[in-house]
């Protein structure tokens, strides 16, 4: 762990090597059922991150696919394998991660870590999940899988836990009903622009206030869907030609004379249908994890979410940044509370403050405080393994002033995107920068 | 965990935990576990205490909490009745 403070990034620059950089970001739509196999969706989304980047799969020297549970939706084992061989990329190593909701951005750290480290310079980190081929009665069932096993005994599932948080912060703070409605109606009217979002259609307070109770006081639009997808982006280390210029632009240098980046025996001329890189690389600035109980009776409250605090705590101290420094966050609002939660553990809001916030328009995309302008995992989608990722890549689009107008933040610079397991039992928390 | 032992010699087609699923939603007192080297108590079983590594744990009855928050979860997993009443006692 590296204390920042300004001076930090010239007293590390002979680590600048080993920098991690996002060269290309990509996904597959997020829908409610797709028609390809899971192994498909990873392999879309996977070629759209690296045509972004303008790298070939013979480039990559680590791939990494994150997903929870393939074998219970899929029954499939084996993704990164298989994924791998249909690439072509022979020159990686190859493994997956699983962390449940947070194996996408758990997968993330991975590569990231094998960058700083030196293991890797060109890596492919991609999650997905397809959740369409098990009925809802299943669906339930193999998520409700992820809580403690007393837990599952006495009943309790995920929903269940977020109707007891829900409960307990709106008695606390006593914020009301239709305020925390107002969480879901912000991600659906943000996710309207967003062409690879599972629900592109605006709802309002009283859809909300009307749709069917699932754990008192949370109703069916505050928790988000199971979807189908897959999201991927590419890392390069700093090593492979990045420079990152004083003026915030920066480039990626071509890698025809970058010597790590082309195989000895290299005899084929590479495919002209690699396009060159399209845009700016994106900074990961931070990217660190933490756990708390499983049990959410083990907490001191069950409004803390001590591994968001953590993981959050952690990301800003290994930069030189600071939460006033965020432009736009990606947060893990499987269900609406999550969203107020997550905004108070990772310190943007006094606990308890966090509704009059949203209610105030803060998190709107034109807000102070612009929170998921592309849906969210309610509006978005919540492919599980995939969730991280897409938020990822959500948070590239928007640093690179890639999105539609109607949900673009005003030139960002930096990015935090929050990924969570469970019920905050693990927790990713990632900080991007333009520069 | 009882009903783990009805499907034994049936083949396991799937290696997630399917009996533990199946097991009756609990309606009695809930159990906490004490630590018996600290008496820390915990909500649930563990293999390690937290609190001073210690391995051995005792079932201990629940005792008589404040409800801090409830819920009624209105769509549960098969087997679980529905609607079920949650309460989180501290
Ligand atoms: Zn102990």
């Amino acid at each position: 762990m590296t204390t920042g403070d300004a001076m930090a990034v010239d007293e590390r620059s002979p680590d600048r090597d080993r920098e991690p950089w996002i060269t290309g970001a990509g996904m597959t739509p997020f829908s409610g059922e797709h028609d390809e196999p899971l192994d498909k969706l990873l392999e879309n989304a996977s070629l759209a991150a690296l045509d972004d980047a303008g790298v070939g799969p013979e480039q990559l020297d680590l791939v990494v696919v994150g997903n929870m549970a393939a074998e219970a939706f899929s029954r499939q084992s084996g993704l990164a394998n298989i994924l791998v061989g249909s690439l072509g990329a022979y020159g990686a190593s190859a493994r997956r991660v699983e962390s449940t909701s947070a194996s996408g951005a758990s997968a993330f750290e991975s590569g990231v870590r094998a960058l700083r480290s030196g293991a890797a310079d060109y890596a492919l980190v991609v999650g997905g999940e397809k959740m369409s081929t098990a009925s809802t009665a299943r669906s339930t069932e193999i998520v409700s899988r992820i809580t403690h096993r007393r837990e599952r005994e006495q009943g309790v599932t995920l929903p269940g836990l977020a109707g007891l948080a829900a409960d307990a912060y709106l008695d606390r703070y006593g914020a009301g009903r239709e305020e925390l409605a107002r969480v879901p109606v912000k991600n659906h009217r943000n996710a309207v622009e967003n062409e690879v979002a599972h629900f592109r259609k605006r709802i309002d307070v009283d859809d909300v206030i009307a749709s069917p109770l699932i754990a008192e006081p949370l109703r069916l639009y505050d928790c988000c869907p199971t979807t189908d997808g897959a999201a991927a982006v590419v890392l390069q280390s700093g090593a492979t030609g990045i420079d990152n210029r004083a003026d915030g632009a920066n480039d990626l240098t071509t890698t025809s004379d970058d010597a790590t980046a082309t195989p000895d025996d290299a005899t084929a001329t590479p495919d002209d249908s690699i396009p060159t890189p399209r845009s700016a690389a994106v900074r990961v600035a931070g990217v660190e994890s933490a756990v708390d109980t499983h049990a959410v009776g083990d907490r001191p409250d069950v409004l803390s979410l001590g591994s968001v605090e953590r993981a959050g705590m952690l990301a800003f101290e290994s930069t030189d940044l600071t939460p006033g420094d965020v432009d736009l966050l990606c947060l893990h609002d499987a269900f609406s509370i999550l969203e107020w939660l997550e905004l108070e553990a990772l310190g943007f809001h006094d606990h308890g403050s966090a509704w009059e916030a949203t209610v105030e328009g803060v998190h709107d995309v034109d807000g102070a405080l612009p929170v998921n302008p592309g849906g969210g995992l309610k509006a978005r989608g919540h492919p599980i393994g995939a969730t991280g990722l897409s938020q990822i890549v959500e948070a590239v689009w928007q640093l690179r002033g890639e999105v539609p107008a109607e949900r673009a933040v005003a030139n960002p610079s930096v990015a935090l995107a929050l990924n969570l397991a469970g019920f905050g039992n693990n927790a990713v928390c990632t900080l991007l920068s333009r520069s | 965990m009882n009903s783990k032992q009805a499907d034994e010699n049936s083949p396991r087609t799937d290696h997630l935990d399917e009996a533990a699923l199946d097991a009756p939603v609990s309606t009695e007192t809930a159990d906490f576990v004490t630590c018996e080297n600290c008496k820390r108590v915990w909500y649930y079983d563990r293999a390690v205490c937290p609190n001073c590594r210690g391995r051995s744990f005792e079932r201990t009855p629940s005792e008589q909490g404040t409800v801090v928050a409830r819920t009624t979860v209105h769509v549960t997993p098969d087997g679980v009745p529905q609607p079920l009443d949650l309460g989180l006692v501290s």
